[in-house]
């Protein structure tokens, strides 16, 4: 397979800062048909996420873009990177498994959708529940995918709550020791992540991946 | 010569108006003053949440706030509605009788939870204001058994938002809604063409304008959320620039045809009542000229 240059890592982020889904899409299937491996994608793309976040935290882009740009890569990811990543079984170079949720009750998933699209774009298989999700929804997934990770968004303050009670569904169905819990939305902080006993909290989505990959370390003892 | 709605405003179907309480809303800009809805009730409104959890509130603060949006709206000709909004089912017996009991304008049923949404509608009809109460919103991401559930409550009004989180294009914006309009078109339909930021107030305004002209339906945005989600504006322009932004954000909705703004928090009432009927005024000797005549309670005739 080909090698990726510096060309090719300033094309995807061209194609990012295009906030055309459809450019983004063309582009990672033409870097497939270039003969590109598709953790190589990935990774670029993880960078590329990298600088949109921070054009954002500058203000030199706004939320609409992000969700823009967060949805072409979920797309992008899930049609064509995905596929090709579990259909060559090399499940082994994930970084870990994170099942993302906005818990029950809230409707609110932009936040959530970038983090979910980070997590897979830095190398994460992420199984995404979307939102209003029934607390007994995420016990059953943790159960049925042993993930390295789980993450909870929350954006409001009556739904905050529902955090604590996920934590305490799993400590009831004793699965809570097998897993690394990542809180995130725009009321939650570190104190409260403290509160409810989660393992980790991120203050934005780029903030979110490094704690994953920290806790993914941690839990394998590195 | 160009008439005044040819000037402006060259839509191709007839304009619906729709009577909902006291307000009348909807038809050609200029014929009946802007509606304004400011929110109430949200969830960091920390002048009169005392436990946004268990509903408990300072009634004195929330009803000032009411009646300073009451007091600007007879200032200034304009209408009034309020977005009251349900942070939980334990709140919605509390909110709406106290909201019933100091105001009779027409009320947005809201709230980030579906089930606190219907719950309210429900409660509603159950104490007999169901006919001064809009659903707010349907997307298109709502289930059916949600739009069933609104209709069997049998409220007359809802807000179609047109929020399609994979098209967030203009184009998205006016399909989302074309998708939606089929399902309820037996209501009142109002069109809140939705948006989150600055940029999306530009697709917001394009899509007002295309869903009026081909419907007819009242319609209308919440600009303020561009200013709110404005990151840099405070720390690049300084704190003196917020209330201007804000009234400009409300008022360039009116150039598309807005009907009705969300304006955001009641607090804002002050700055934005002013600047809206302003606007209302001058739209409205554009009328004049042509031999028709505004009510008498058109900004107008009370601005000046």
């Amino acid at each position: 397979m080909a090698s990726l240059k510096t060309s090719l890592e300033q094309k995807v982020e061209n194609a990012l800062l295009s906030f055309d889904s459809d450019f983004v899409f063309n582009t990672v299937k033409e870097l497939l048909n270039e003969g590109y491996d598709p953790l190589d994608i990935v990774s670029t793309l993880s960078n590329a996420l990298k600088i949109v976040g921070e054009k954002f935290e500058k203000g030199e882009i706004f939320l609409i873009h992000l969700v823009t740009i967060g949805e072409a890569v979920k797309r992008a990811t899930s049609e064509l990177l995905e596929p090709l990543i579990r259909m060559h079984g090399v499940k082994g170079r994930f970084l870990g498994k994170v099942v993302i949720g906005t818990v029950e009750g809230d409707i609110h998933d932009i936040g959530k959708n970038i983090v979910a699209s980070m997590l897979f774009a830095a190398g994460f298989e992420v199984y995404d529940l979307g939102k209003d999700v029934p607390i007994e929804e995420f016990v059953r997934k943790v159960r049925e995918l042993r993930p390295e990770i789980l993450a909870l968004s929350a954006l409001l303050t009556t739904t905050l709550p529902i955090q604590r009670e996920v934590i305490e569904a799993l400590k009831r169905e004793g699965l809570r020791d097998g897993v690394k819990i990542m809180v995130g939305g725009a009321p939650v902080t570190r104190r409260w992540a403290e509160e409810i006993g989660a393992d980790g909290y991120g203050v934005d989505a780029m903030e979110a991946v490094m704690v994953a990959k920290n806790l993914v370390k941690s839990s394998r003892g590195l | 010569m160009m008439t005044y709605k040819d000037f402006m405003w060259s839509f191709q179907s007839p304009q619906q108006k729709f009577t909902i309480g006291k307000v009348m809303l909807g038809g050609v800009p200029g014929e009946n003053p802007t509606v304004l809805i400011g929110s109430i009730f949200y969830h960091n409104q920390k002048r009169i949440w005392i436990n946004a959890v268990d509903g408990v509130f300072n009634c004195e603060e929330a009803g000032k706030l009411i009646k300073l949006q009451e007091e600007f709206t007879d200032k200034t000709g304009l209408q009034s509605m309020l977005d009251v909004i349900i942070p939980s089912g334990r709140c919605i017996e509390k909110i709406i009788d106290f909201v019933c009991s100091v105001t009779d304008s027409p009320i947005l049923i809201d709230s980030p939870s579906v089930n606190s949404r219907v719950e309210a509608l429900k409660y509603a009809e159950e104490v007999g204001v169901l006919e001064r109460c809009i659903y707010n919103s349907l997307n298109p991401e709502s289930s059916e058994s949600e739009i069933i559930k609104v209709k069997e409550i049998g409220v007359e009004s809802v807000v179609l938002l047109a929020y399609d989180t994979k098209d967030l294009t203009s184009n998205g914006k006016v399909k989302a809604i074309k998708k939606l309009i089929p399902k309820v078109k037996e209501l009142k339909i109002l069109i809140d063409t939705c948006v989150i930021d600055i940029p999306s107030l530009g697709l917001a305004l394009k899509a007002m304008f295309n869903l009026k002209s081909e419907y007819g339906y009242p319609i209308g945005c919440g600009a303020h959320n561009a200013i709110e989600t404005w990151r840099g504006l405070k720390t690049k322009m300084g704190a003196q620039s917020v209330n201007p932004c804000i009234a400009a954000a409300n008022t360039i909705t009116l150039a598309a045809g807005a009907d009705f703004i969300l304006y955001g928090p009641i607090e804002n009432a002050p700055i934005v009542f002013p600047a809206v009927a302003m606007v209302n005024a001058a739209f409205s000797q554009l009328l004049i000229e042509e031999g028709k005549l505004p009510s008498k309670n058109n900004p107008i005739f009370k601005i000046g």
